[in-house]
């Protein structure tokens, strides 16, 4: 199988060892977070080996994007055009959450809006933690690249399901900025030039 | 209602699932044709979106009960809508 065959060339991990809140993948021995809910090393390694590579949707192309130094040297050594980019946490991004229990189920809830906690701790809840933001943007690696097909010409409106640049995806008027994930782009011939609007999320229409 | 905006998926206030919105042509809701104080007409494909801020619950899921296919409008902002993760 091609996957594990360039997975026995490229992965340099297997001697690492876990700390606590981290997993060794069973495949690859890649050390990673164990928030992650599989081993990305593989994940985007799949990724290359994956056969559907003219897929479309909505009838424009899918630009694939590949995370990691194993994934990227793996590419190279494919012969695969790649545009190469660096992936960065942006503080800008933030969604609010509170996290309450029932008194008597124990059960537990997470509240993403301020007009739903009066109603859940009239209804017997008790707040675990209070009112805080997390940084939903969160990457393996600060390596990234679009796989480009070759035959892509200058002009052409493509869609990435992975961007990995930082964008402003939405604003929420309770103070929830939202990173731009998926969206349309542009091929220039040299780089993406990605259209914030056509996925962007103050507005839904569908 | 309640939106979860990574996933387009819309329930109502009793958690119950209404639909996903999803729509290929991205066309902005300023640029559709004007149809009334609560609906405008992609001017892509002619359908009617209906503004779902002023719309109640109940109406909401009869809306989507009588036609599955029917194009909603939510913004994040709009006082009726609750954002869930």
């Amino acid at each position: 199988m091609l996957f594990k065959r360039l997975l026995e060339i490229f992965s340099a991990n297997a001697q690492s060892k876990t700390k606590k809140g981290e997993l060794s993948c069973k495949e690859c021995n890649f050390i990673y977070d164990n928030t992650f809910d599989e081993c990305p090393d593989c994940k985007y390694m799949k990724i290359l080996t994956d056969k559907s590579f003219d897929e479309m949707s909505d009838g424009l192309r899918v630009i694939r994007t590949i995370r990691g130094e194993t994934a990227i040297n793996a590419a190279k050594e494919m012969g695969l055009k790649l545009i190469e980019l660096r992936a960065e946490v942006s503080d800008e991004f933030k969604v609010k959450y509170k996290k309450i229990k029932n008194r008597t189920t124990g059960h537990i809830v997470t509240l993403g809006d301020f007009r739903e906690d009066t109603s859940y701790l009239n209804m017997g809840y008790k707040t675990l933690v209070n009112w805080t933001s997390r940084n939903p943007s969160k990457f393996f690696s600060p390596f990234a690249a679009y796989i480009v097909p070759k035959d892509l010409k200058s002009g052409e409106r493509v869609l990435i399901n992975d961007v990995i640049t930082n964008h402003v995806s939405g604003r929420w008027n309770q103070g929830d900025v939202y990173r731009l994930s998926k969206s349309e782009a542009i091929w220039t011939g040299r780089y993406f030039n990605i259209d914030v609007s056509s996925y962007a999320i103050g507005e839904f229409i569908g | 209602m309640k939106i979860n905006p990574s996933t387009k998926e819309i329930f109502t206030d009793a958690g119950e699932f209404v639909k996903r919105l999803h729509c290929p042509i991205h066309i902005k809701w300023k640029a559709m044709k004007k149809n009334g104080d609560r609906s405008k007409i992609c001017i892509e494909c002619n359908k009617t979106i209906h503004d779902t801020d002023s719309l109640n619950d109940p109406d909401l899921a009869k809306l989507i009960k009588n036609d599955p296919q029917a194009c909603l409008k939510v913004n994040l902002n709009q006082d009726n809508v609750k954002i869930i993760h």
